[in-house]
């Protein structure tokens, strides 16, 4: 269990001094699973690169603890919050066990060779991802599903108790989704792990998140349990969507039917 | 079960480690061993013995001549630019992530060039100072190759491009200004070119010797931010690199590296382009290989410069040979991307 506190404190923040997200606030709850949603250009990619300070707020302070996350010196960052990126860039023939292995950067002093811890690391991430008997494997050679769980595994390695993922999901096919989903689940209930993911999907959002951030044109519309906020309403708002919500018979979480101009 | 799946991924790891410094080692060997033909090894053969008792200082008639003030240096340039420009260009083409962005094919070197031949021929310098000029066109070269390329949106196929046709205009420039030049002639021409170890004195051996030591320390040392830089800036920053500062300073060690070899051998071609690439392939990729790229380019120049001096029935400088080595591989390349179905820029 972790008690690192994630907030936003008034934060604006976009590209090219343009906002895309505008004054916004909120707190990340720590040790659980929270998933941000929104339409298309919300702010949701933005919010959470944002969070893992590759985008510097143009106003207000991403804070960790109570502390302004950009006086913390970059490797110690690095050893509490770890990023997913979207579309991280395979270097080129690299086996699989060695690209977790850059998991440990923030860990590694100057020229020193890896460590057992480093390797316990190691080994440990690639254990829970499943991904171990695939080490001596080219990276390029693995499928979409195999490749995304390599990618976890080197945030893994990076042990932060906060875990950030931008779209973990996007281009996996169902089952892969729901196979990703339950090893952060996992992962979050094992070790404690605060999770901070963007998704696209609200049913599987809805089902895997303890808490939920909704975001429309830039700014925070609504948070909480899926329970208390997924209703016709938030989904008319936020998507511009016109839907039933129902309850999930697996999960009894709240599941939307979507409707459209054909069917309504 | 669990215990012995871990220890292949430590296992494979390890293996792979020890193959990259195995490799790299006889690297270092065959560097050392063509080192050391080269010393021995011309019209006149001398033997080891009195290659070591001349370098100890003993002056024997026509060997000491010989030895020290011909092989000597061309040897330590030939070692130390290939050191330069194997570091140089695998650092290059893992910022820029293409094995098409090395300095030699993005003009980086034809800058430097440029501002040597303009040094030396034109306004008369000599030395340590013409290095300074060609580091400062070659800083200039490549600011401005970045610059151009940001128009719109960066990508590096638009640098290569727009490096490409750098080079073409500074080699044009280098031309003029030898066919200018009252002391124009072939050989001062192919070292401007196409890059010579012809006529390399000891003097210049310092300076790319300090060079090679701080400018290659250096890049040695960011050799582990390199290697997260090419997991994309997104993932870089978040494992605690600082990208723009890393980036900012291999980019400039490795314009010191090159500029310092340039000023002193010319462009030598391909060996900047080459290096890393085969340095890849044979330790296998697993670790940051910019040491073995900078063995790798010892070796090729080297090997080359002992080619184009003595297998050959007329005397070839080292570019040629080089040049001739790095073609087909040009070639081969763009096969491959093309056959990959990936746009080579």
């Amino acid at each position: 269990m972790n008690n690192h506190v994630l907030a936003a404190a008034g934060v604006t923040a976009g590209y090219n001094s343009r906002p895309v997200i505008r004054e916004v606030d909120l707190t990340i709850p720590h040790n659980k699973i929270n998933v941000i949603i929104g339409a298309n250009g919300c702010g949701k990619s933005t919010l959470l690169k944002t969070f893992s300070r590759l985008i510097r707020p143009s106003g207000g302070q991403i804070m960790l603890n109570g502390k302004a996350v950009s006086s913390l010196p970059a490797k110690q960052a690095a050893q509490i919050m770890g990023l997913l990126p979207q579309s991280p860039t395979v270097p080129d023939g690299i086996k699989v066990a060695d690209l977790v292995a850059r998991g440990r950067f923030p860990y590694r002093r100057l020229l020193k060779s890896m460590t057992t811890e480093d390797f316990k690391a190691v080994e440990e991430a690639m254990d829970i991802m499943g991904i171990s008997a695939l080490a001596d494997n080219s990276v390029d050679e693995l499928s979409g599903g195999q490749r995304q769980r390599v990618w976890i595994a080197l945030a893994l390695a990076q042990q932060t108790d906060i875990l950030l993922l931008d779209e973990p999901t996007t281009f996996l096919d169902i089952s892969y989704q729901v196979e990703i989903l339950d090893l952060l689940t996992d992962l979050n209930r094992r070790r404690g792990t605060t999770i901070v993911m963007v998704l696209h999907d609200i049913n599987l959002s809805s089902r895997y998140a303890d808490y939920l951030f909704a975001m429309r044109d830039g700014s925070l519309m609504a948070c909480g349990t899926p329970q208390e906020i997924i209703t016709p309403q938030l989904i008319k708002d936020t998507y511009g969507l016109d839907c039933i919500v129902m309850e999930d018979p697996v999960s009894a979480s709240p599941f939307i039917i979507p409707m459209g101009r054909h069917h309504s | 079960m669990k215990t012995k799946e871990s220890n292949i991924v430590t296992a494979g790891y390890l293996r792979r480690q020890r193959r990259y410094l195995l490799v790299s080692f006889i690297l270092l060997l065959i560097t050392l061993l063509l080192a050391a033909l080269m010393m021995t090894y011309g019209k006149t053969i001398y033997s080891p013995a009195t290659v070591i008792r001349v370098l100890l200082g003993e002056q024997i008639q026509g060997a000491s001549f010989t030895i020290r003030t011909l092989r000597l240096p061309r040897m330590l340039a030939a070692v130390l630019c290939g050191l330069a420009f194997g570091m140089a260009g695998s650092t290059f083409q893992k910022l820029l992530g293409n094995p098409l962005a090395s300095p030699d094919i993005i003009g980086v070197t034809s800058g430097a060039s440029a501002a040597a031949v303009l040094g030396i021929l034109v306004l008369g310098l000599r030395g340590s100072t013409v290095s300074l000029l060609s580091m400062a066109s070659g800083i200039l070269v490549s600011g401005l190759i970045f610059a151009l390329s940001q128009n719109g949106v960066f990508s590096s196929g638009k640098l290569i491009l727009i490096g490409i046709g750098m080079q073409a205009f500074l080699n044009a420039a280098v031309s003029w200004m030898l066919l200018r030049a009252s002391e124009y002639d072939v050989p001062a021409a192919l070292r401007w070119l196409s890059g010579s170890l012809n006529g390399v004195s000891m003097e210049s051996i310092p300076g790319l010797a300090a060079a090679v030591l701080v400018a290659g320390g250096a890049v040695l040392i960011l050799n582990r931010h390199l290697m997260i830089l090419t997991l994309g800036d997104a993932y870089a920053a978040t494992l605690g690199v600082q990208v723009r500062r890393i980036r900012l300073l291999l980019i400039l060690f490795s314009l010191l590296l090159v500029s310092f070899a340039v000023s002193v051998t010319g462009p030598v071609a391909s060996v900047a382009f080459l290096s890393g690439p085969i340095a890849s392939r044979i330790t296998g990729e697993s670790q940051g290989n910019v040491a073995a790229s900078a063995l790798t380019g010892s070796v090729l120049v080297l090997a080359s410069d002992l080619i184009g001096q003595f297998a050959l029935p007329v005397r070839y400088p080292v570019g040629v040979i080089t040049g001739i080595l790095g073609a087909p591989y040009l070639l081969f390349l763009l096969l491959q991307m093309n056959r990959k179905g990936e746009n080579v820029l």
